[in-house]
């Protein structure tokens, strides 16, 4: 252990005790209160006068007055000690690190002095840099992975401790076995090492997370979307009775009027009248059989899904559908993804028009299959059919516009999908073939 | 000569179709058509189509659905098409049978006609759906413009070569993408066999085929091409050179 005179020992340990509460500072803004900071600069003190008698109290004390900042801010637990770790972490490893370049600039002997100022400000430059570099990352990463997430915090949590811990036990026994200078430089290698491990297996296993949410999301989805399809199939039901119904009561008026019984059927028909709660507009006009019998629950459920939308949004649908269409399994969720946006963009298209048409056909023969998916444009729109595959382009000003880059990605990666979209007379028009395997 | 061919189970439209015709013969002597056959039998005329011995010109007017017959519009439609695919057929519908996009897939006709529109302007459709055959009848014949062809599924399609500003290839894939005034299509093949058949196609990259005739301008220090309706390309710095050559002759 390298002498230091206890003035000197003291000012250090106060400087790295007001280093921590700085850095807590900088994590968790909710908590830089006035009383926080005097509290924070009289725990620096006191306990740098304690870690003087009792060496090695300071820390466990520092933790301590550490929750006791959490006075009026009350995060998660979880979210407290991932702090506290990071916290003291940031502050060891800088301090090694400080410590060992000074070390090594200057003789502690003839250039004490210069030593400890050397210390002290890497100390604190290495410590804000790496803070400021951890909260950009996570800035960045905040976009892809959702930081509140109990689940992921725990994650982190963890592998910031089992770092600490890693890296306080190299100290300790390097301190114990009297060698610390001499192990302190593979000390500091071995935790950058560990930290890029512990940092990329913990972002691989949020991924993985990450994608397992996911799943069940898509679980979930496709349940309601059965549902629903399982509603539409019973209203279809439903529809064909009345049909029926109606053709019966009509074929009874028509005997009533044959045997000229004007009075009875004209009662009859008023009592019909008030009966048939059933208004034959509102029928959904959604009654293509064949819509119902495509084989694919992913994809007859996007189609039927964004029909609906479109009818609720006023836009007149129209489905032609082949009889028996069998799609491939392994297609199934790519059409579904393409059909999804194409219809998206057909309806926030064609909904700038007077009349907004959406018109989908599905032909299936021999050698392919082919989606189709056409709308109207208001009058005179101009549409650079050249431009709309390039990402951030979108006839819709705010729109994510990254639709049709999309589909086209996704065509793409199937060497038997084939896209072909036209532009002609106001007319919008996106064909999906897909070609079969012989 | 233009035959015309009628099929519609309604016997008295029929005979309003063969006055529409006849007194479009009397406005317009200068063409030489004649009504081939006109009937309310599907099977008859499927006959008919199977067997004609002539070379004629076709124009097709079919009703979409027959009362007393299995076999519709379509199924007669797509059995014209097998051998004739330059054969104008107008469908004679109502608005509910309409499979609008089906039809323009499978047959594309060249018009539709609706019943519930009355008679005058069934008339004025008529005239029109002629006018317009004859005019690319003309045209055909005229001046033989070069077409592009290639096929996708079942189906072969064909392209004004007029029409295209470039084709490219995705190096990982086999496809070739086709960026014409109205569309970008892609389908199987490859830049080599195309540059050998179109001399107007110069190729401006190892991976695009520009139509010389539809440059705009070129950008040599971008080194992009542009094209008449704004679109632009990549053009490779090796093949600069060549390409203002080229556009200079």
């Amino acid at each position: 252990m390298i002498y230091l005179n206890t003035t000197s020992y003291q000012i250090m340990d106060f400087i790295n005790n007001m280093l921590f509460f700085l850095l807590v500072f900088i994590i968790i803004p909710q908590i830089r209160l006035k009383s926080n900071v005097i509290l924070a600069i009289v725990a620096s003190i006191t306990f740098s006068f304690i870690d003087i008698y009792h060496d090695g109290m300071g820390i466990p004390l520092l933790i301590i007055s550490y929750f006791l900042l959490f006075r009026h801010y009350k995060p998660n637990w979880t979210n407290r000690i991932l702090w506290l770790l990071i916290g003291l972490f940031t502050n060891a490893f800088s301090q090694s690190l400080a410590w060992i370049i000074s070390v090594n600039l200057f003789n502690y002997h003839n250039q004490f002095i210069e030593s400890l100022a050397c210390n002290i400000i890497l100390n604190y430059v290495f410590a804000l840099f790496i803070t400021y570099m951890g909260i950009y990352l996570v800035r960045r990463l905040s976009q892809y992975i959702n930081f509140n997430d109990p689940i992921i915090i725990t994650i982190i949590t963890s592998s910031m401790l089992i770092l600490l811990v890693g890296f306080t036990a190299f100290t300790t026994i390097s301190r114990i076995l009297n060698v610390q200078l001499e192990y302190m430089r593979t000390n500091i290698v071995l935790t950058v090492i560990i930290f890029i491990f512990i940092f990329l297996g913990t972002l691989y296993y949020i991924a993985g997370y990450i994608k397992q949410q996911q799943a069940i999301r898509e679980l979930e989805k496709i349940k309601e979307s059965n549902l629903y399809i399982k509603e539409l199939e019973d209203n279809y039901d439903e529809m064909r009775k009345f049909k029926h119904d109606y053709k019966n009561l009509l074929l009874s008026l028509s005997v009533l009027l044959e045997n000229d019984d004007d009075k009875y059927a004209g009662e009859k028909v008023k009592d019909l009248l008030k009966d048939s709660s059933m208004d034959i507009n509102d029928v959904p006009k959604l009654n293509n059989p064949n819509l119902f019998k495509i084989q694919d629950e992913l994809v007859r459920g996007i189609i039927i899904s964004k029909m609906i939308t479109a009818k609720n949004l006023g836009i007149k649908v129209t489905t032609e559908v082949d009889p028996n269409i069998r799609i491939a399994r392994s297609y199934s969720v790519s059409i579904t993804r393409i059909l999804g946006i194409l219809f998206d963009n057909a309806i926030e298209a064609c909904r700038k028009g007077a009349e907004p048409t959406l018109n989908f056909a599905l032909i299936d023969d021999k050698y392919a299959t082919e989606f189709i998916v056409n709308n109207n444009t208001a009058p005179n729109t101009k549409v650079d059919i050249n431009k709309i595959f390039t990402n951030g382009f979108s006839t819709k000003e705010n729109h994510n516009g990254i639709g049709l880059a999309n589909v086209q990605e996704l065509v793409n990666k199937k060497p038997n999908f084939f896209l072909n979209t036209k532009f002609e007379n106001d007319e919008f028009t996106v064909i999906l073939t897909i070609e079969k395997e012989n | 000569m233009l035959n015309v061919a009628i099929c519609e189970d309604n016997l008295e439209l029929i005979d309003v179709y063969r006055l529409i015709f006849k007194n479009y013969m009397k406005d317009h002597p200068e063409h030489d058509m004649r009504i081939v056959i006109s009937t309310g039998n599907p099977t008859e005329f499927e006959n008919y189509i199977k067997y004609r011995s002539d070379n004629n010109d076709m124009f097709y007017l079919i009703d979409i659905e027959f009362a007393d017959s299995q076999t519709k519009g379509i199924d007669l439609a797509e059995e014209i098409r097998k051998n004739d695919a330059t054969a104008k057929i107008v469908f004679i519908t109502t608005h509910e049978e309409l499979a609008y996009l089906t039809f323009k897939r499978k047959i594309e006709p060249l018009d539709y006609i609706r019943k519930e529109d009355g008679i005058k302007s069934m008339n004025e459709s008529l005239y029109k759906d002629l006018d317009l055959t004859f005019q690319r009848l003309h045209e055909l014949k005229s001046q033989r413009k070069k077409m592009f062809h290639y096929s996708l599924g079942s189906r072969d399609y064909t392209i004004d070569v007029s029409n295209i500003n470039y084709l490219e290839t995705s190096s990982s894939s086999h496809k070739v993408f086709l960026h014409s005034l109205t569309e970008i299509t892609e389908f199987r093949g490859n830049l080599n066999s195309i540059e050998e058949e179109f001399t107007n196609l110069y190729r401006a990259h190892k991976s695009i085929l520009v139509n010389l005739d539809n440059i705009h301008s070129i950008d040599s220090l971008n080194k992009m091409i542009y094209f008449n309706d704004g679109s632009s390309c990549e053009v490779s710095r090796r093949k600069l050179p060549g390409l203002k050559r080229k556009m200079a002759q």
